[in-house]
């Protein structure tokens, strides 16, 4: 070999790191496991032996990390998934990688029964030589994986445009051949809550089943508790002993805990006892405090994480709580033995939630009470009739069990007035002014009746009767009177946009709402944890300074100027004076009505819904100052391009320039307006959006130029990008430059691919 | 040595005529097929396209000792059913569309070896020159997982995407599996590692395959040469049939034909070189210069040439 010989012994590149082998970790909890291969799948797979340990009722089979699969390993992958196949009812492949895809293109039988659920797409950015992966899941992208034409999307990392990196007709050819299906409700909790895994919004989605009997009734949930917890509809009438089986329960929002609080609160003065069961390692740890669960409420089962380092498994495994008090008041987990090698487990806790257990209550349950549990337990769910009416949902509802994802008109109900009594119940809540020091002077006699609370750096709104309304914003314990008096003003002009926020009863729009929440929970959280911090102080400030400007600005007149009331506190303690603020606004009926039509007002931008930025966004992006942000993204010329709801669209342009955007009619006529001027000549519309990211990102919208008819034996000429430039042979209409020679270019220029 | 070399278009006939003409072949082009038995008495070599198979297939049958080249823009698998029929057609050159030829070095390097059967070309005839590579021999079972990680490694330092990286890790898997597993055999001939492929084995200096990397910065070269010379045509074609089926996995006719997908997926040109008896080597060749999706859609090239 010519050039062995010339540069001898040692390959040319630095020797390679050893392939990654196979490894397996399991996950399992109740009847669902899921195992997470990564590595190499070859000859050392043991499929038969894996298949014989699998012992559950669905099967999720993670394939992202599958690097490489070899000839054999598709051999022993077969068998697997054939054994495999007979001792579960499901088996559902997710987020297989595109190694797996082509195997599943390529060999018939590799993935036995199971269904694929998600898989990655690659896809590949030339400007930047970056190469990135796409999720599709068959539930929500089915239309793009049965038209075989997944969208050009902007690299994340230079904002060029990035291109499908397969032959789709090959890629999605096994993947068309299924049908497109939602995942079980418990499957898409314990990926998304446990595992972490991207499911369908649809899919996460809390269901409630219900059981009466006599004075007893069980309630089994499952998906994710958030704001749309129907607390006041599902607390009507419990009474006797209530039994909760919370086993089932996914990600738990800030918003979403305050109304299980509530619910907890409104049931437990009809009630005997409330008891707990399965309460996954989530819920424990932030719903299960002495103050959470009041005087009746007791937790029966939990469970915690595990780890057999026999199997390398971690599952969850419940602990009955009455049997091992004596253990955990101790916060020591207790002993406990692998289902399938018998050897000890080792618990995989944190040392917060083992903590937490010395404060749970022993429980008192009677023998037929636990007998009964087991009873309803064991039951299978009867199938539920589809209400497709509100009339339909809530005639199931008071039947005993519905779906709360079916009953999407009263859940906007309760999210518009929930949210808005969140709002208010959290800030009751809140710590009251004392040992703030002894009060040495005040603005007035006596404390105005609007300064009703005062939790320090609050605020809260209260209806008026014709319509209007007023919000109270209290300041944090100030050094001076000028910065409470800031701190106070727009808190209160803060409560005016979540008071807006609440009235705007578009479910678009709510969803949109999402992007501050959890934003501002977390800074208030951060606040709360510790009132002194400098930081945590500055950041609520700053991001209500910014909330209270956005509103000034695109509400105009409708805030008022100047607050309708202000009364001052003068304190003094150790650390010298201090000052606590309290100032109202007073809006009418018709101002708030402004404000509302203002910000709920959408246009339809190019198949894109969007609406005016909204002020509490700056929790979220502190630098926004105007924009449009985005609700939905439907059918259109931006299908595709990468924008998705809660989105802030600043600027859009073409190659020459980008105009800034202002709110969503400007967006609009500016889009619209440019995307007809590129469509005459081709070339890329752009469009930069702040996209959960600080620094804006950049889109881009290639615009195929009108079709041209070709000089007669012109071939076409790509551009020389290599050494051995435009080699155009002429006389006829083949080049074979263009397609062996066209560099790192190739095929991209080709609007039919 | 004379060809009867049938092309449609006339602009490719003519380039077809000068590569022929460079390796010492006199071509006789046709471009009607009903041309073609007049010109085929005397004739060494049919060259057509696959579309016009049939044809070459009654043309082999007619004159059993006629060679066959065929070339296609197509999947691999029509091509695959004369290449499995008829004993003469060893060679099947991809090209891009109908209007183009073959790959130049491609064709070159098929029509001198089918010149002169003997010269055996080395690594540097499937680059330009000037490339860069190594070799190494490959004893063990760790030893094997070493060599791949090489060949990622080596093909890494090109800042290629990772994809090819893999790809070509992977088909140095299959083939050194097929070298250090399949190939070995006593001297009744019957296999000493087939059995159990999941065992660590240690090869004798005299067993072991010599793997080969190399590139000129616009094609991959991987090569694996084992002692033995075992592989039939039929290993590689059969294989490859079944393979392409994409049927249920069968592995009651000796093999799913999975280790050939995989060699046949990875590479745009596969040559398997036995002298029986002596030694097999499979080389397999990538271009760097097409995407991973051009590289998908286009027609893959298989030749198997045995002595």
């Amino acid at each position: 070999m010519e050039a062995a010989t010339q540069q001898p012994a040692a390959p040319a590149g630095a020797p390679g790191a050893p392939p990654q082998k196979l490894a397996i970790d399991k996950f399992a909890d109740g009847g669902i496991q899921c195992l997470r291969f990564s590595g190499t799948v070859d000859e050392s797979f043991e499929g038969k032996k894996l298949a014989a340990t699998i012992k559950c009722k669905t099967l999720v089979l993670d394939l992202a990390d599958v690097k490489k699969i070899s000839s054999f390993g598709i051999r022993e992958w077969v068998d697997f998934i054939k054994t495999v196949g007979n001792s579960v009812e499901d088996i559902v492949l997710i987020e297989c990688a595109p190694k797996v895809v082509d195997q599943l293109n390529m060999v018939g039988n590799f993935a036995g029964k199971g269904r694929v659920f998600s898989f990655y797409a690659p896809f590949r950015c030339d400007y930047c030589d970056t190469d990135a992966r796409v999720m599709f899941q068959v539930d929500r992208d089915w239309e793009i994986i049965k038209s075989m034409k997944p969208a050009e999307r902007a690299c994340e990392k230079c904002g060029e445009p990035q291109y499908f990196d397969e032959d789709p007709s090959t890629y999605f050819s096994y993947i068309i051949t299924q049908q497109p299906f939602e995942l079980d409700g418990d499957v898409a909790a314990f990926l998304s809550s446990k595992l972490n895994y991207a499911v369908s919004e649809a899919s996460r989605k809390l269901r409630i089943d219900k059981i009466i009997e006599g004075r007893s009734t069980y309630l089994k949930l499952a998906g994710d508790l958030d704001a749309s917890f129907p607390r006041e509809k599902l607390a009507e009438g419990l009474e006797g002993v209530v039994v909760l089986d919370v086993a089932g329960i996914g990600k738990i929002e800030p918003a979403g805990a305050a109304e299980w609080r509530g619910f907890l609160q409104m049931m437990t003065p009809a009630s005997d006892s409330i008891y707990l069961l399965g309460v996954p390692p989530v819920f424990l740890e932030k719903l299960t405090r002495p103050e959470d669960l009041g005087p009746k409420a007791q937790v029966i089962t939990f469970a915690i994480p595990y780890t057999c380092n026999t199997c390398s498994t971690t599952s969850l495994q419940p602990v009955d709580v009455e049997q091992h008090y004596d253990v955990l008041k101790f916060a020591t987990p207790p002993e406990t033995k692998c289902g399938d090698c018998k050897n000890p487990m080792v618990c995989a806790a944190s040392e917060g939630l083992l903590s937490h257990l010395t404060t749970l209550p022993k429980p008192s349950i009677t023998a037929d009470t636990k007998k009964w549990i087991k009873d309803v337990r064991e039951r299978k769910p009867e199938k539920k009739k589809v209400a497709t009416t509100v009339a339909e949902a809530a005639a199931t509802s008071r039947g005993g069990s519905f779906s709360v994802a079916l009953l999407a008109a009263i859940v906007v109900a309760v999210l518009m007035v929930g949210a808005f009594f969140v709002y208010r119940a959290t800030q009751d809540d809140k710590a009251k002014t004392q040992g703030l020091g002894k009060l040495t002077n005040k603005s007035a006699d006596t404390r105005p009746a609007w300064a009703s609370k005062d939790t320090p750096f609050a605020a809260f709104c209260n209806d008026a009767t014709d319509g209007g309304m007023s919000c109270v914003g209290v300041s944090s314990v100030a050094p001076t009177q000028e910065d409470a008096l800031d701190e106070a003003q727009e808190a209160a002009i803060e409560g005016i946009a979540n008071a807006v926020a609440v009235r705007i009863d578009d479910p678009q729009w709510q969803r949109m709402a999402a992007i501050w929440a959890q934003t501002r929970q977390a800074r208030m959280a951060e606040y709360e944890q510790d009132a002194t911090s400098t930081k945590a102080r500055r950041a609520v400030r700053d991001a209500r300074k910014q909330v209270a400007a956005l509103l000034r600005s695109g509400a105009g007149a409708a805030v008022p100027q100047a607050p309708t009331g202000k009364y001052w506190e003068e304190y003094e303690n150790a650390d010298g004076k201090r000052y606590l603020y309290f100032v109202e606004f007073a809006l009418s009926s018709s101002e708030v009505k402004r404000m509302v039509d203002l910000y709920k007002h959408t246009e339809e931008v190019l198949g894109v819904t969007v609406a005016n930025v909204f002020p509490m966004v700056a929790w979220r992006y502190p630098a926004v100052a105007k924009g449009a942000v985005v609700l939905g993204v439907g059918q259109g010329d931006l299908n595709g391009i990468g924008l998705s709801s809660g989105y802030v669209v600043l600027e859009v342009g073409d190659t020459t320039a980008m105009a800034s955007i202002n709110d969503a009619l400007q967006f609009k006529e500016t889009a619209t307006g440019l995307f007809e001027k590129i469509k005459a000549t081709g070339g890329p519309l752009q469009v930069r959006v702040l996209a959960n990211s600080a620094e804006p990102t950049t889109y881009v919208k290639n615009i195929p130029a009108p079709k041209k008819v070709e000089p007669e034996g012109g071939g076409r000429n790509t551009g020389g990008n290599n050494s051995g430039g435009n080699r155009n042979t002429g006389g006829g209409n083949f080049n074979v430059w263009d397609r062996y020679g066209g560099g790192n270019q190739g095929g991209r220029d080709d609007p039919t691919q | 040595m004379r060809a009867v070399v049938l092309e449609r278009n006339k602009l490719v006939s003519r380039r077809l005529q000068r590569y022929f003409l460079a390796a010492g072949i006199d071509p006789v082009l046709v471009e009607d097929p009903k041309d073609v038995a007049a010109n085929l008495a005397g004739a060494h070599l049919i060259a057509a396209d696959t579309f016009d198979g049939d044809l070459v297939a009654e043309c082999i049958r007619q004159q059993p000792a006629l060679r066959a080249v065929l070339w296609t823009a197509e999947p691999l698998k029509r091509s695959l059913r004369y290449m499995t029929e008829g004993s003469t057609i060893c060679n099947v050159l991809g090209r891009k569309d109908f209007e183009s030829t073959p790959r130049p070095w491609e064709l070159m390097l098929v029509l001198r070896r089918i010149v002169d059967p003997g010269q055996v070309p080395s690594i540097g005839s499937y680059l330009d020159w000037g490339f860069q590579g190594y070799q190494e021999k490959v004893a063990t079972t760790a030893a094997r997982d070493a060599s791949v990680a090489n060949i990622q490694a080596f093909i890494n330092r090109l800042q290629v995407p990772k994809r090819i990286a893999e790809m070509f890790g992977e088909l140095g898997h299959e083939m050194l599996m097929n070298a250090m597993y399949d190939a070995p055999a006593d001297a009744q001939g019957k296999p000493k590692y087939a059995l159990d492929r999941k065992a660590d084995i240690s090869l004798p200096d005299a067993e072991q395959p010599v793997l080969r990397m190399a590139t000129d910065g616009s094609k991959l070269v991987l090569q694996v040469r084992d002692p033995f010379g075992r592989l039939q045509k039929k290993h590689v074609f059969d294989g490859l049939a079944r393979g392409l089926a994409q049927g249920e996995m069968d592995t009651s006719h000796g093999g799913a034909g999975l280790g050939m997908m995989v060699c046949h997926n990875s590479t745009a040109a596969m040559f398997f070189d036995v002298v029986r008896g002596r030694h097999t080597e499979v080389t397999g060749v990538f271009e760097l210069d097409l995407n991973l999706r051009e590289f998908r859609t286009q027609a893959k090239s298989l030749h198997f040439f045995s002595a």
